[in-house]
């Protein structure tokens, strides 16, 4: 099943949901440097895309899209795909950091990155901006029967002063991430991660040609570059060493260390 | 606040026609004579109405009266058998505007929250667990902030049986938005997102632990008003539908539309 193929097949939905609107020309220009990739299409993500290419426009006249009910359901739809699952799985069990500190889902949207993580750890927090998003986190935590939680309101421009507690591991995974600029983000992920801590990037990172993903991206008013080469530049210009980089079918992992 | 039952009066609801007994006490028949009227009313709580049985100080049935809205600087004393519906309460008072109690006898020890113009006090069967039950209070009270207007004492002691069935559980983030739905329910209609519910059915297998069944039988609620899809046999059922219709709204599946 291919979830590049399901993105890509969604992009029709989305140039047809965005006929004469002023930002549909680039889109179009977008959409028709995507390659179609291979293999039939995963269903839930072609249903999950098709959905958010009908619910763009409307997505697009709200301030933060991100936080809007429709971007919510369609982003537990993504969390919760083959590829994302797997790629999640695969990044947490391969990290070893130096301590049980907690693991921040930095962005967390619906929760899903910390349902995974409370497998292996016990000092989970949720940081998110709203209030929405971190009651479907506190939902999936009392769902799985995990009590090891903590909720905080806010972005990562107030990391630091939010999360005072020795931190291990910071994930930036949800979707929510796409809106914005992974390279900030970075920068407030390394001043709260202890020595020899990791930070987990997972996203529809490109690599040298469009991801099928970018034009919904731009529907929505996101801008924040998703470039692999350019993020790992700055990983690296953050002072982050140890970068790993694992690619799926759509989406990318990237691990890297605070030495 | 109520003692010993002096008397007992069985009254028949005009609206539902439900033979119901009123217990009167000594506070009671001395509420009616410090009235200006010379009457004190006692409610009982029937679902999606409210009797108030009107009383003299002398204990005479004095006349009933069926309520949907709560007025405004209105004393309402509640029927003590509606605390047979509670597990951690044991006797309650609600102030936002009009002041609604619900005592079987005089209690030993109080707890207030208040902020602005509303308070609530609650009588705990135990206080083993009153650091969580503050906190569920405090919850209320900021939704009885946003929904005291859309009020009416109906919602109002729905919303108090919830929060006795919620005083167990670990505080909610966000509950004061439970609270304010419960208080405002004869307004809110539940409107289910057809499209929505099609990707959410794609993938609800994957959330088992989402309550089974809501999906379907929240959208069979489409068109209902919240307060008749929240209608159920106990408390435990109607917070946990409740939660179910706010776990489908954060995702957008559902909207609760106000209504006149």
């Amino acid at each position: 099943m291919s979830a590049w193929r399901a993105a890509y097949e969604a992009l029709s939905k989305l140039l047809n949901s965005a006929k004469g609107a002023e930002w549909a020309a680039e889109l179009r220009g977008l959409a028709a440097r995507v390659s179609p990739g291979k293999g039939e299409p995963d269903p839930l993500l072609l249903k999950a895309f098709t959905f958010l290419a009908e619910r763009a426009p409307a997505l697009r006249e709200e301030e933060r899209p991100w936080g809007e009910p429709a971007f919510r359901l369609f982003s537990e739809a993504f969390m919760l795909s083959r590829e994302f699952m797997s790629l999640l799985r695969r990044g947490l069990t391969s990290i070893k950091p130096p301590s049980y500190g907690a693991v921040v889902d930095l962005h967390s949207g619906p929760g899903v990155c910390l349902e995974v993580a409370a497998e292996l750890w016990s000092r989970l927090i949720a940081v998110d901006p709203f209030d929405e998003n971190l009651e479907l986190v506190e939902e999936r935590m009392r769902g799985v029967g995990v009590s090891g939680y903590k909720l905080v309101k806010g972005d990562y421009v107030g990391l630091a002063r939010l999360v005072r507690e020795p931190v291990s591991v910071v994930i930036v995974a949800s979707p929510s991430n796409w809106f914005y600029e992974l390279r900030e983000v970075a920068g407030r992920v390394y001043s709260v991660l202890e020595p020899g801590g990791f930070m987990l990037l997972l996203a529809p990172l490109e690599w040298g040609e469009p991801s099928p993903v970018t034009p919904f991206i731009r529907a929505l008013g996101g801008a924040s570059r998703l470039d692999a080469g350019y993020i790992e530049d700055w990983l690296r210009m953050e002072g982050f060493t140890r970068i790993k980089v694992r690619r799926g079918d759509l989406l990318t992992l990237m691990t890297a260390v605070k030495p | 606040m109520a003692t010993r039952a002096l008397r007992v009066l069985r009254v028949t609801c005009p609206a539902c026609g439900e033979l119901c007994e009123v217990h009167l006490d000594e506070e009671t028949l001395a509420a009616a004579r410090s009235s200006p009227t010379g009457l004190a009313g006692v409610a009982d709580f029937h679902g999606d109405h409210i009797l108030v049985l009107y009383i003299d100080a002398e204990g005479r049935d004095r006349g009933v009266r069926v309520y949907r809205a709560l007025q405004r600087w209105e004393v309402i004393r509640v029927n003590p058998s509606f605390l047979s519906y509670m597990s951690e309460i044991r006797g309650f008072r609600v102030s936002a505007g009009s002041v609604v109690e619900c005592f079987q006898d005089s209690p030993r020890a109080l707890i207030r929250v208040s902020g602005g113009d509303v308070e609530l006090e609650a009588a705990l069967r135990s206080f083993e667990r009153a650091g969580p039950a503050v906190a569920w209070m405090e919850e209320f009270l900021e939704g009885l902030r946003r929904g005291a207007r859309a009020a009416d004492l109906g919602t109002l002691l729905l919303s108090m049986l919830i929060l006795d069935s919620c005083l167990a559980l670990k505080p909610l983030w966000g509950a004061a938005r439970a609270f304010e739905a419960v208080l405002k329910s004869r307004r809110l209609v539940v409107r289910v997102d057809r499209s929505a519910a099609e990707l959410f059915k794609v993938y609800a297998d994957r959330i088992r632990w989402l309550y089974a069944g809501a999906l379907d039988a929240v959208l069979e609620m489409d068109g209902w008003r919240l307060i008749d899809a929240l209608a159920a046999r106990d408390a435990i059922t109607a917070r946990e539908r409740l939660f179910s219709v706010l776990a489908l709204e954060r995702r957008g599946i559902v909207r609760l539309e106000v209504v006149a």
